[in-house]
Order: C-alpha cells, then sequence, then structure tokens
C-alpha cells in the first residue's frame, strides 16, 4: 500500500513539474510578445532569467562553501583517528595537510572568484561584453604558479615516500633517526577468501622456509590430510618449528620496527591498518614486504581519545566509553569477492616487548600442536593402527 | 590550391549527387523518395541520426547505471533494514529484501562499467563527435558514413552483450569494473559468481565495445583532418572539434591495449594459461598456473583507463569552452593556451597510468617518476579552469540552462581536481587509495563534471539536433536540483577518508562505523538526483516531439557554422554550397558585433 502512496505522489510531482514547465514557457511567450530584448528565440526574458539565476548562483556559492568546510570541521572528530601510529604515518599525514591548505585556498578562491564573476556580469540588456581574446601575461603567470605549487608538493611527497619504502631494513636512518638497536619483530601475512594467516616467528626470531611448489602443498596435503597452503617446508626445515599461527590478533610492540611480508592465497587481497597509514597489495605469486614503526601502545592510543568528545560518547554495545572499548583494525581494501567487506582483524600494539615475549611463550607452535602429529600419524602409526593396517593386508592377501 | 580542400564535390566525390539533400525537413511532404524508416532511422548513415541514436543509447544506459547506483546506497545507507520491494525487483539476489553481497558487487561492477564506457564515452564522444564535427568543420558528413553506421551497431551488440549478462543464473559480472585477475581470471563461481559466464560476457561487450570506439575514432580523425571546409584551417576550429579529435587519438592509442588485456584474460579463462596468474591455492590445492603476473594486467588494463578519464573529460572540456563563450558573448579566453594545454593532457595522460598502482608493490622508483608526470597534469588543468573563469569576466552573461551546466562543470572540475592532488601523490595516495576519498574525486570529476559537460551540449544544441526547444523551466529545475543534491552526494564521502570502497556493510568494523547517518544522507541525496534525471527524460522526449519550434537559423547567436545550416538540416547538411570559413569560432562582442564564421572579413578588420 505505502509503495503505491509514494508511488502516486511521485507520478503528481512530475505531473506537477512538467506543467510548471509548460505554464512558464506560456507566460515567457506571452512576455515575448512585448519584449525587445535581443536574447534569440529561446530566451527572449534573458534579463529576468539572468537575474533570477544570478542570485541563485550567490546563494548556491555562499550555502556550497559553508557546508563544505563545517561539514569537514563537524566529521572531524569521526574520521580515522588523526593520530597516525606510525613514524612514516604522521609524515604521511603532513603531507596530506600541506596538501589541503594549498588545494583548500585554490578551492575557496576559485569558487568564489567564478559565482562572483557570474553574478556580476549576468546579462543586463544594455551591457556589451569585454572583447578579451588571450594574454600572455597572464597565461604565464597562471602556468608559473600551480607549476610551483606542484613542484613543492612533489618534492616533499617523494621524500616522504622514498623514506617509507625504502628498501633498506637495517633501520639505521629512518626518517633521520637511528632505529637498528630495536630489536625488529618479523611476521607474514596471507590473504586468503576470506580471512589472514597470520605467522609470527617462535623463539629463534624466523620464520620457516615456503617452498611453494607441488610437492609442499598439494603432495602434503594427500599424504597427511592436512592442508599445507603456505608450503611451509615443514620437513627439512627446522626454523619452522616454533613458529605461531595466530587466529585473532595481529600483534605488534610500540617503537620496534615492524617488517610484515604480506602476500596472498587465492585472489588479489590488500593489507590495511588505516591507524598506521598502511597499505601494501597481496598478490598471490608475488611477495611484498612492508615496514613501519608503530609509535603509541594500543593503551596510550586509547588514553588519546578519551580526550575527544566523539570516543567518550558511550558504545551502545558495551555501555562502556567508545575509547576504552577501541582497537586498531586490519582491512582488506582490494575487492576480493563476496566477503571483502568482512575481512577484520583486530591489531594491537604492546608497551613492551618483554609483553611481547610473554605472550609469544604462551602460545603453542602449530608444528607441535598439528603438524607434528599428523606426520606421525602417517610416517610412524600407533600400534592399534599398525595392526589394523596389518591386518587390511592380510584381509587383501586372501 | 585551398580550394581543392573546400569544394565540396572533389573532397567527396561519391557523394556528389547529395548537395541537393540539404532539404528543410520540417517539410515532410516533399521528402525524398529513396529513404525508408530502416535507413532513415535504423541502419541510418547520417551523422546526425547515427549521433540521436548514440545519445539515446547513453541514456537508457545511464539510467540503468543510475537505478543500479540507488539500489547498492540503499543497502550502504540502511545495512540492518531489509526493502521488500528489492526482492520483488531481483528475486533470489535478495532473499528476504536485503541486497546479497554477491549482486551488490554485481550491481557496483555493471554500474561502473556502463557509466565509463557506455554513457561517458559511446555516449558523450559518440554523439558529439557524430553530431559536430561534420556540421562544425563544414562537411556534408564523416570520412566514411558505412565505418559510422557500424561504430553504432558494435555499441548496440555491446550493450546487448551486456545487457543479456544482466539476466544469467549466476549473474553479472561482479569483480569490479577494473576486471582485477585472478579474482576474474578464472572460471570458477566458486571463487567469485560474476567469474562464470558473467564474466565472459562483460569480455565479450567490452571487445565489441571497442572495436565500436575504434571505429569511431578513426573515423573522427580523419573527418577532422581531411573534409574540413575552404578556410577551415586548424586554427581556426573550434575548441570541442579539438576536443573531440583527441579524445579520438587517445581512444584509438589506448583502447588497443585493453583489447590484449581482455583477450589474454580469456586465455587464461578458457584455456588455462597463466599470462595474469601465479602460484594460486585455492582449498588446500596449488593449481597449474605458472609464472603469470596479476600486476601485468593492471598495467595493460590502466595503459588503457588513465587515457580513459581523459576520453571522457576532454570533451566535456571542448564543449564547455564552446558553450560557454556562446552564451557569454565573449571569445574563449586563451585560444591557443586552451589548445596547448588540452594537448598537454593528452600526451602525459599517457605517463601516467600507474598511479592507480602506487601500492601493488611496484618499485618506489617508478612510483615517484608517475607521481611526477601525474602532478604535472594539475598544470595544464589549472590553465584551463583559470582560462574559462576569465571567459567569464567582463562577460554579458545569458544564464541560460546550458550555461548553467558549463558554470556548475567548472564548479565540479576544481572541487574534483583539486582531490586528484592527494591521490596522485604517492606518500598521501598510501592511505587513501582504494577508499571513499577516490570515489568521490572520480565522481565529482570524471563522473559528474563529464555529465554537465554532456548536459550543456544537449540543451545547447538540442534545438539542432531536433528543430524544436527543450523546456527552459525543467531544465532550470533540473540543474539547480543537480547540481546541489550530486555535490550532497560525492561531497560528503571527503569525510570518510580512509573508508574502504566497495563495502557491502561497515558494520563489522569499528573505524568505518562512525558516520552515524552520514550514508544515510548521501542516499537521499542520490534518490533527489535520480529524480531530476527523470524530470530530464520527460522534457527530452517530449521536446523532441512536443517541443516549442525553432522559429530563427541561429537561436544561440552563436558563430559556428551548424547554424548556417536549415533548422532542419537533411542529409548533407547544406542546400547549396558548404559555406566558406573566414575567421575563428570566437568573434563574440567585436567591433562589428557577433560575427559568425562564414562571413568575410571586412577591409582593414584584423584576425583575433
Amino acid at each position: 500500500m505505502s509503495a503505491f502512496i509514494i508511488l502516486a505522489v511521485l507520478i503528481l510531482l512530475f505531473t506537477a513539474f512538467f506543467f510548471i514547465g509548460k505554464i512558464s514557457e506560456t507566460s515567457m511567450s506571452i512576455r515575448k510578445a512585448n519584449a525587445t530584448e535581443d536574447g534569440g528565440d529561446s530566451y527572449d526574458d534573458m534579463e529576468y532569467v539572468s537575474n533570477i539565476n544570478g542570485y541563485l548562483s550567490l546563494a548556491f556559492m555562499v550555502g556550497f562553501l559553508f557546508l563544505s568546510f563545517y561539514g569537514t570541521l563537524h566529521y572531524l572528530p569521526r574520521m580515522i583517528p588523526k593520530l597516525a601510529n606510525s613514524i612514516h604515518g604522521q609524515e604521511l599525514d603532513k603531507m596530506f595537510l600541506r596538501t589541503y591548505y594549498i588545494t583548500a585556498s585554490i578551492f575557496l578562491i576559485t569558487h568564489v572568484v567564478l559565482f562572483a564573476f557570474v553574478f556580476m556580469y549576468r546579462y543586463k540588456r544594455n551591457r556589451k561584453a569585454y572583447f578579451f581574446s588571450h594574454s600572455n601575461t597572464l597565461e604565464i603567470i597562471w602556468t608559473t604558479i600551480p607549476a610551483i605549487a606542484m613542484a613543492y608538493l612533489v618534492y616533499t611527497g617523494i621524500i616522504a615516500w622514498n623514506e617509507t619504502f625504502t628498501k633498506d631494513n637495517s633501520f639505521t636512518e629512518y626518517f633521520g633517526e637511528d632505529h637498528s638497536d630495536k630489536m625488529p619483530i618479523t611476521m607474514e601475512v596471507t590473504g586468503y577468501q576470506f580471512g589472514w594467516k597470520v605467522r609470527y616467528p617462535g623463539a629463534d626470531g624466523s620464520l620457516g622456509n615456503r617452498v611453494i611448489d607441488d610437492e609442499h602443498i598439494n603432495e602434503f596435503y594427500a599424504t597427511y590430510s592436512l592442508p599445507n597452503e603456505l608450503g611451509v617446508d615443514w620437513q627439512d626445515d627446522s626454523t619452522s618449528h616454533d613458529d605461531l599461527f595466530v587466529d585473532d590478533t595481529v600483534r605488534f610492540v610500540k617503537g620496534h620496527p615492524a617488517i610484515v611480508n604480506v602476500g596472498a592465497l587465492d585472489v588479489l587481497h590488500s593489507f590495511y591498518l588505516p591507524h598506521f597509514r598502511i597499505k601494501m597489495d597481496c598478490v598471490p605469486g608475488t611477495p611484498n614486504q612492508i615496514k613501519f614503526i608503530p609509535l603509541y601502545s594500543t593503551e596510550e592510543y586509547r588514553e588519546v581519545l578519551s580526550k575527544e568528545a566523539y570516543w567518550q560518547e558511550t558504545n551502545e554495545a558495551t555501555g562502556q566509553p567508545r575509547w576504552e572499548t577501541f582497537n586498531f583494525e586490519l582491512a582488506c581494501t582490494e575487492l576480493c569477492g563476496a566477503s571483502h567487506w568482512a575481512m577484520q582483524k583486530y591489531v594491537k600494539v604492546y608497551e613492551t616487548m618483554d609483553e611481547f615475549y610473554a605472550w609469544q611463550n604462551a602460545q603453542t607452535p602449530y608444528y607441535v600442536s598439528t603438524v607434528e602429529p599428523a606426520i606421525a600419524a602417517v610416517d610412524n602409526p600407533t600400534e592399534e593402527e599398525a595392526e589394523e593396517d596389518e591386518a587390511s593386508i592380510e584381509m587383501a592377501k586372501n | 590550391m585551398a580550394d581543392l580542400t573546400a569544394n565540396p564535390t572533389v573532397v567527396n566525390p561519391s557523394r556528389e549527387g547529395q548537395v541537393d539533400h540539404g532539404h528543410d525537413h520540417g517539410h515532410h511532404d516533399d521528402h525524398h523518395h529513396e529513404e525508408t524508416f530502416l535507413t532513415k532511422y535504423i541502419f541510418s548513415m547520417d551523422h546526425k541520426m547515427i549521433s540521436k541514436q548514440f545519445l539515446i543509447t547513453g541514456i537508457f544506459w545511464a539510467f540503468i547505471g543510475g537505478a543500479m547506483s540507488l539500489l547498492f546506497r540503499l543497502q550502504l545507507a540502511w545495512p540492518e533494514s531489509t526493502f521488500p520491494f528489492m526482492e520483488t525487483l531481483l528475486g533470489r539476489w535478495a532473499e528476504g529484501g536485503q541486497l546479497s553481497p554477491d549482486f551488490y558487487y554485481a550491481l557496483v561492477t555493471i554500474h561502473g562499467t556502463v557509466l565509463v564506457f557506455f554513457v561517458l564515452t559511446g555516449g558523450l564522444s559518440g554523439t558529439f563527435a557524430n553530431f559536430l564535427i561534420p556540421l562544425q568543420i563544414g562537411a556534408r558528413d564523416m570520412a566514411s558514413p558505412m565505418m559510422n553506421m557500424l561504430s553504432y551497431w558494435f555499441f548496440f551488440a555491446a550493450s546487448f552483450v551486456m545487457f543479456g549478462s544482466l539476466f544469467i543464473e549466476t549473474g553479472p559480472a561482479s569483480g569490479g569494473w577494473t576486471a582485477y585477475p585472478p579474482l576474474n581470471g578464472m572460471r570458477d563461481i566458486a571463487v567469485n559468481k560474476g567469474s562464470g559466464l558473467g564474466f565472459d560476457l562483460w569480455l565479450t561487450s567490452i571487445s565489441l565495445f571497442i572495436v565500436s570506439s575504434l571505429l569511431g575514432g578513426l573515423n573522427y580523425i580523419s573527418t577532422v583532418i581531411n573534409l574540413r571546409t575552404r578556410g577551415m584551417t586548424l586554427s581556426r576550429l573550434p575548441l570541442v572539434i579539438w576536443a573531440l579529435m583527441f579524445a579520438a587519438v587517445l581512444g584509438v592509442l589506448a583502447f588497443p591495449a585493453l583489447l590484449s588485456a581482455a583477450v589474454l584474460l580469456e586465455f587464461d579463462r578458457l584455456l588455462d594459461t597463466s599470462f595474469f596468474l601465479n602460484n594460486i591455492v585455492i582449498n588446500g590445492e596449488l593449481l597449474a598456473y605458472k609464472g603469470g603476473s596479476p600486476i601485468l594486467y593492471q598495467h595493460l588494463f590502466w595503459f588503457l583507463g588513465h587515457p580513459e578519464v581523459y576520453i571522457i573529460i576532454i570533451p566535456a572540456m571542448g564543449i564547455v569552452s564552446d558553450v560557454m563563450s556562446v552564451h557569454a558573448r565573449k571569445p574563449i579566453f586563451g585560444y591557443k593556451a586552451m589548445l596547448i594545454s588540452m594537448l598537454a593532457i593528452v600526451v602525459i595522460g599517457f605517463f601516467v597510468w600507474a598511479h592507480h598502482m602506487f601500492v601493488t608493490g611496484m618499485s618506489p622508483v617508478l612510483g615517484v617518476v608517475f607521481a611526477i608526470f601525474t602532478l604535472l597534469i594539475a598544470v595544464p588543468s589549472a590553465i584551463k579552469t583559470f582560462n574559462w573563469i576569465t571567459t567569464l569576466w567582463r562577460g554579458n552573461l545569458r544564464l541560460t540552462v546550458p550555461m548553467l551546466f558549463c558554470i556548475g562543470f567548472v564548479s565540479l572540475f576544481i572541487t574534483g581536481g583539486v582531490t586528484g592532488i592527494f591521490l596522485g601523490n604517492p606518500a598521501v595516495d598510501v592511505q587513501l587509495h582504494d577508499t571513499y576519498f577516490v570515489v568521490a574525486h572520480f565522481h565529482i570529476i570524471m563522473g559528474v563534471a563529464a555529465f554537465f559537460g554532456m548536459w550543456a551540449g544537449v540543451y545547447h544544441w538540442f534545438p539542432k539536433m531536433f528543430g524544436r526547444h527543450m523546456n527552459r523551466t525543467l531544465g532550470y529545475i533540473h540543474f539547480w536540483v543537480t547540481m546541489v543534491s550530486a555535490y550532497l552526494v560525492f561531497f560528503p564521502m571527503h569525510f570518510m577518508t580512509g573508508f574502504p570502497r566497495r563495502y557491502w556493510s561497515f558494520t563489522n568494523f569499528e573505524t568505518f562505523n562512525t558516520m552515524g547517518n552520514l550514508q544515510a544522507i548521501i542516499t537521499i541525496a542520490a534518490f533527489v538526483v535520480f529524480a531530476a534525471q527523470i524530470l530530464f527524460l520527460i522534457n527530452f522526449f517530449y521536446s523532441i516531439f512536443r517541443g516549442r519550434p525553432v522559429t530563427e537559423q541561429n537561436p544561440w547567436g552563436a558563430t559556428t557554422l551548424e547554424w548556417t545550416t536549415p533548422i532542419r538540416p537533411g542529409h548533407g547538411n547544406w542546400e547549396g554550397d558548404i559555406p566558406t570559413v573566414h575567421r575563428w569560432a570566437y568573434d563574440y562582442s567585436t567591433e562589428n558585433g557577433d560575427v559568425g564564421q562564414h562571413v568575410p572579413m571586412k577591409e582593414g578588420e584584423a584576425a583575433h
């Protein structure tokens, strides 16, 4: 029923507009009979319509500029927190602000001038337009100024970009400071439909080798009934034996370089940590790497947010202020299929390396919990199973 | 020698007889006998009819694509609500009245594809290149009317295949309009529903469209180069003709790269080759694809994909330049600067494609190169903007509907242009890539702005196309409602900086679930925009048949050649000889008043 009412209202509305149009056309031809204006046969009341639209343009300009700047301020507290939680992220944000100040001024000035001209020079019967076809001086001015602005932005941008993506993993000169004394955390994130496989090294600090071939993936799966999508070399490489597979939360440590190897199993994904200003595509068959140094632990970041009005409001789900339950998040930003929107994981930043070690030591390596038993079950069957096997062989013989 | 290029019988001897064909079609009684309904309206070789075919097909697709966006906007605004009408409309794609993620992604994909290719390339270039090139350069038709007809019918076939793909069991393509492999590289509907038959049809449709675009483009270029009338030197061409030719050059050079990508992608899908696939593990099993690169596809795609946005925006720039000049009663400011900046955009536009790929893991050094070229493009764009604004300065602005759309275009071009400076800078792009900031940027600059250019053209040349006027009150309502609500749709998306695009729902994330009712505001504004387009549709079709007839040959007081033809020109455009051109297209408000291009120079009068 309500659908019919909506439909009826819409049809009435369009009919009304249509007749307004028809009527104004008729009234125009009445005015036209008395008019002497020069506007071509479509617009003999040119001064009248130009006036209306001139004022409308002015009103639009005021409303538009007000709303765009007011809206920015209004929604600022709800945007992804302004405070970047990484050394390079703060540089990238400076770059964003630099660009914002330049472009916002261009936006403001050109809009005011544009609509002011529209209003000031709206059609007047007795006005004659000024024949002004070119001016090399003007062209040179507004070629040079944008060129200088762009050169400045591209220069500062490239410096920040090069520092962020330097291939050097020693962190001796990372944004002008030496971080090489801090123990880096190397880890691996692999996207799949629809989630992330997160692997941390164990006490040895290094991840086990991966060999992506038939033997290590398909044959391993067929032999031991245990999927090995990553192709980890469980049998010949003992560094893999203390590797941790993490299901819930990705973990980093404040002030310690994080070196993340990103990849994908099936289709493209993209590893996105909004608060850390980190984004790197995960490409099947092509390993990528990204690194950063977190600046605040989760606790410290909550502390910062607790001072902002939006984060002080109560979270309806938990009944607590928003900042108290705040967590960093990991998201996917490359369309990867029907549940692309659901590839969420929490991210935690520890205050100290000790907290990280404590967590690390409390975990059971995947090899111990899952791989070893699976291999043992096939290679060294238990007595009962062995007997069963023998029995079945006997049966087959008979 | 100049006479040779100008004499229509010499230039195009095959259509010598058509000189007489320029009948005023207002008198249908003494119509030439050899034209049947089929040759006049369906398999027409008259560039004017072909242009109308492109326009109406474009409008059809704009409404399909627009309606799709309304459906997925409903989902984004109220992700936890159900809309029973959606189940009525879409059946199992919206069980219980909620859009399924599979179909959400199909809608997003087809919305992007049809608007970029069918509406803003086919509908914009196809319409105005066909309509304006012969009329403004003084030619009786395109260099090859047959190729021109084929160009439309390939477009029609592409449309037919794409439309058909909406109704198949596994649904249309749903891997994004950029169609990245491996998501679209395997014919496996377990990976992605739309990657089955739907994507085969998508590739077929796009390949047909590329053929259409190439046939059209080659024709536009050769027509502009060869069929100009006597006196129409290159430096006297109206800017819109330059723009349409540049867009055609871009298309001819860039579309083949997409065709090769499409063919190789189909090889991967059907013949199990590995051009774009490598080491793929699905359900624990390593597939046999070896040695390809998904990134290679992205290079091929964006080698077209980026010039494509200029293929869309440059014709709109051209239309705006000329329409603005007519209604401001002033020459376009800095004709040469406009031309050079357009050329600069065309050339540099070929060296910026990888700015879509800053975070794919490509070498940071490459990122630097592409960043430099990308920000360089801001310079010619700024020149054009300042020149448009200066064109308004001390004009006598007739604020007609087409003029308002030109002004709106400049505003949108600025708003959408400045955000490009953020995205072109790799250091800033890291955070913004694939987020709503990008959605806001390209919808404003190549979506809405290009549409504004198109509407400026439609409202301006409608009297020439159909011999009738559009209702201007409805036009004004159309403009103001669209201007306000289109900004309401896309401007707030900047506030969602860093929110990933192509999300069916943000409810899983605390980080992206902070904007309260902003999504709802955007959706309501989108419905208002769409309603305004229905008003345009009514106005357009009503005016074709019942609009106020045009009574003057030159209703806007323009200087270009199309207004020297009869009010309803027949095939061949001019009844007698094609006029000779004596001056540039912008002699407005000179000492001698407004002077058409066909008017000889007075003694002692200096060229501009």
